[in-house]
């Protein structure tokens, strides 16, 4: 009944220890995650100081074309126009120059505002790639703190199934114990007139000496054979002083050969002997 | 063998005493000589280092007061107080043995008397040094009560290893239980 | 919690089952005393002492060995290889001392003996004694005696003690006193101190080296010290009246007494080192025979002040004594046994003194002397026998009787003897 009550009280506790478990376990995620933002901070402030570090240069301003008169047409004028010609060479020259050069700026700064744009991209990549990263994590530990509950559930479940077989097998062995001791205790009542003739041999055998303790609690271990001959006695546990070890060890001795049980099935080939001044003593 | 010599010795020699002397109380059979075997017929006084015998007292009396020295004389004469077991009161019998020593000592200032307590065999022998000394003081507040002086008197208690009659039995016992008055 | 009970119980029993092994228990067993043949040793002619006889007076005198007679023994073998075992098992004899006194190559004598169990066919002890003294052979066979006593009891042998008592002989002025000492066993007797007058109460020191005893002179008692290494005599205490009663306590510091000088017999404890004295004890009765128990706190001593003398316990340093005594008329001159446990006494009964033992926890008193005027108990180191004083056929003789008054015997003693004192062990 109250084993029961126990595996109760350990499953729940096992499950509150579970759920705790698993509430601190949360404290200890956000922990992980906060690693990727402090990367973060490292790399963020790179994308809005690009700009700043390379300015955008303002597009060139043309130059402002100068009004010149136009040229006579006379030599004067061709002279006038000769030279409204070279004028215009020279202004020609000027504007493709001015034209080229122009081209030059506009191109570098294309160049300039695909680098940027590959830099601001880049960041968002790498933006992208740490969310993924941490959302990967994140899966992950769910993941895995879903086994790992699983397993627990498992673990219980099998636990339980162990303890119910268990009991069963406590059971089981203990009616056959019970069996076996009514054997026994039916074999051991039909022995006892044999032990008592036993034990009252070896006590008449037995003379314990003068000035020895009054006190003592030994026990001899009597291996015999079916004749009831004493083939061995040892003292397994000893009374304290060598006189009474001798004693005992002198009864059991004397006592050979011991009487023999009437129906030989009853003989066993050993008898632990325990020697007590008085009744009270052997308790 | 020894053993009954030691118990009937005694007891012949007082019945021998008291066919001389048929007047004399059984107590004083104590003066009476404990004859041993193999020893002379020479009485021996075993404890008293001054019995008092009648004769030789008298000698050194005055004539004049014969009569009354006789008497003084005849009370001293009996020098010890016998006690029963286990007891020190003085019995009324010894009265006038303490009467005529305490006379003695108050008409003799300079007289000393010196105070012997014994006891029977019976009980231990440190006990009985005990008891023989309470006899000894019993007689000494007698003696002091008619008029000695203490310092005239002095106690000494043997218990029973004096004993005045080593028998065994009563008749023994009783001489044993005892004080001798012993003049100095 | 009842099922699981019963299924350990049932666990156990199967258990028991499966073993097969028996469980009896056997109570009681007698106590008895320990039986052991002392075969006659094999000795040399010059060695005039039969130390097999000696062994077995001091073993049996003890009260703890029932030793067989040797017209009862069927083989006589001189060492362990001579023996039967199944015979000496046949007649009960468990142990078995065989023994030789013989002449080594060297031409000196030495004592060779084995104590054997018969039982389990052991040897339990040998020895080899070198015997430079012929003379002294008969502390050869104590010795032997307290070897054997030690093996089979678990405790030191006494055979090798002395003791203490008076003699005396003569009537009249004739009698003469005599301290003595001879062997436990009575033998070798020898005066220490003689005197015209009493002597009496002979105490040993613990160390063994000195008695005290009591002492006339000059129609006065002193309590005297002899010393046994010098012979030297010096008095201790003579005051007037008695001085009496000397028990040394159990450190040799201190002796309790008896003295009447305040008026009547009192105890009192002198202290031998500094010579201060302390009165124990101040009543109008007779106190006296103090004695110390084995630890030194208290003493037991006799008093009147009951009327009767009984015995009273008292605490070392004062205070009020306490009657232990109440079976009998009257008990006087107790000593505690070695283990404190009960006291030695003279018990008077219907006008019989016989030695007692008084159990001080349960108060019962047990009679182990049966004489008429018995007295002086003393115990024996170890506290197997008492020996004490009483009447014999020859007069005042010394006897011991074992604690179970089983055994008694009495001593060859010349002379009335009394007061006899066992001296401790020597260590």
């Amino acid at each position: 009944m109250n084993r029961e009550y126990r595996y109760l009280g350990a499953s729940i506790f096992l499950h509150l220890a579970l759920f705790v478990a698993l509430f601190a376990s949360s404290f200890f995620t956000r922990k992980i995650e906060a690693t990727p933002i402090i990367e973060a901070v490292l790399v963020a402030p790179a994308a809005p100081a690009a700009p700043a570090q390379a300015p955008q240069p303002e597009p060139a301003k043309p130059e402002p074309e100068p009004e010149l008169p136009e040229p006579e047409p006379d030599r004067k004028e061709i002279e006038r126009q000769e030279q409204e010609r070279k004028q215009e060479e020279a202004k020609k020259k000027f504007q493709e120059e001015q034209r080229k050069k122009q081209q030059e700026l506009e191109l570098k700064a294309e160049a300039e505002r695909r680098a940027q744009e590959d830099l601001r991209k880049k960041a968002q990549e790498e933006k992208e790639r740490q969310d993924q990263l941490r959302k990967q994590q994140e899966d992950e530990e769910r993941d895995r703190q879903l086994e790992e509950e699983r397993k627990e559930l498992e673990r219980l479940k099998k636990q339980r199934e162990a303890e119910d077989r268990r009991r069963r097998e406590e059971m089981a062995a203990a009616a056959a114990a019970e069996d076996a001791a009514r054997a026994a205790a039916a074999r051991a009542a039909a022995q006892m007139p044999w032990l008592s003739q036993v034990a009252a041999k070896i006590q008449r055998n037995w003379q314990r000496p003068p000035a020895s303790a009054e006190r003592f609690n030994c026990v001899v271990r009597i291996e015999q054979l079916p004749g009831g001959e004493v083939v061995k006695a040892t003292i397994t546990r000893s009374c304290g002083s060598p006189n009474l070890d001798r004693s005992v060890e002198a009864a059991v001795l004397k006592s050979s050969p011991l009487p023999s049980p009437p129906d030989p099935s009853l003989f066993d080939r050993v008898i632990n002997v325990q020697f007590c001044p008085t009744a009270d003593a052997c308790r | 063998m020894s053993h009954l010599y030691i118990r009937f010795v005694p007891v012949l020699a007082a019945a021998l005493f008291l066919g001389a002397c048929a007047s004399t109380g059984e107590h004083e059979s104590t003066d009476t000589p404990t004859q041993v075997p193999g020893t002379t017929e020479q009485p021996s006084t075993p404890y008293s280092d001054n019995v008092v015998e009648g004769s030789t007292v008298l000698g050194g009396e005055a004539s004049s007061s014969f009569d009354a020295a006789v008497a003084s004389e005849r009370g001293l004469s009996t020098n010890v107080v016998y006690f029963a077991y286990d007891d020190s009161s003085i019995a009324p019998e010894y009265q006038s043995v303490i009467e005529q020593y305490a006379k003695y000592l108050s008409a003799n200032p300079s007289a000393k008397l010196r105070l012997e307590g014994h006891a029977d065999e019976r009980g231990t022998r440190e006990y009985n040094v005990g008891l023989g000394e309470r006899r000894a003081n019993a007689v000494q507040a007698a003696l002091t009560a008619q008029g000695a002086s203490d310092a005239q008197l002095s106690i000494i208690s043997y218990g029973e290893e004096r004993p005045a009659d080593v028998g065994h039995d009563e008749a023994a016992w009783s001489k044993n239980r005892r004080v001798q008055l012993i003049r100095q | 919690m009842r099922i699981p009970k019963m299924l350990a119980a049932a666990l156990m029993l199967a258990t028991f089952a499966a073993r097969a092994e028996l469980e009896i228990t056997v109570t009681g067993g007698d106590v008895a005393a320990l039986p052991i043949a002392i075969v006659p040793f094999g000795q040399v002619p010059e060695a005039g002492l039969d130390i097999a006889q000696v062994v077995h007076n001091d073993l049996e005198r003890s009260g703890r060995f029932r030793v067989l007679k040797r017209q009862d023994m069927l083989q006589r073998p001189v060492q362990p290889q001579g023996v039967n075992y199944p015979t000496w098992r046949s007649q009960g004899m468990d142990n078995l001392v065989v023994g030789q006194v013989a002449r080594a190559e060297n031409g000196g004598l030495y004592a060779r003996f084995f104590l054997l169990d018969t039982v389990r066919g052991a040897q339990l002890l040998g020895q080899e004694i070198p015997i430079r003294d012929i003379s002294r052979l008969r502390e050869v066979a104590h010795y032997i005696s307290d070897q054997i006593y030690e093996k089979l009891l678990g405790v030191p042998g006494y055979f090798n003690t002395k003791i203490a008592y008076i003699a005396s002989s003569g009537l009249g002025y004739q009698r003469r006193f005599q301290l003595m000492m001879a062997d436990a066993d009575g033998e070798n007797p020898r005066e220490i101190a003689a005197s015209r007058e009493p002597l009496m109460s002979p105490a040993w020191s613990p160390d063994r080296k000195q008695l005290a005893f009591v002492g006339y002179e000059r129609g006065r008692s002193a309590i005297y010290i002899y010393t046994l290494a010098t012979g030297q005599v010096r008095k201790l205490i003579a005051e007037p009246g008695i001085n009496g009663s000397p028990a040394w306590s159990p450190d040799g510091k201190r002796m309790a007494i008896t003295l009447s000088f305040e008026n009547n017999p009192d105890i009192y404890i002198v202290d031998l080192v500094s010579g201060a004295r302390r009165r124990i004890t101040d009543h109008y009765g007779i106190d006296t025979e103090p004695n110390w128990s084995p630890d030194g706190s208290k003493l037991v001593f006799t008093s009147d002040r009951g009327g009767r003398p009984q015995v009273y316990e008292i605490s070392a340093s004062g205070g009020d004594p306490r009657r232990v005594t109440f079976l009998g008329t009257q008990n006087q001159d107790a000593s505690y046994s070695p283990d404190g446990k009960s006291l030695a006494l003279v018990n008077t009964e219907g006008g019989r003194f016989r030695i007692g033992l008084l159990d001080l926890a349960s108060g019962e008193m047990r009679l182990i002397s049966d004489g008429r005027l018995d007295e002086s108990p003393s115990f024996a180191p170890g506290g197997a026998v008492v020996i004490f004083a009483t009447q014999g056929a020859r007069g005042a003789e010394l006897a011991t009787v074992s604690v179970d008054g089983r055994v008694r015997q009495s001593l060859r003693q010349a002379g009335d003897v009394r007061e006899p004192s066992w001296s401790p062990l020597l260590r």
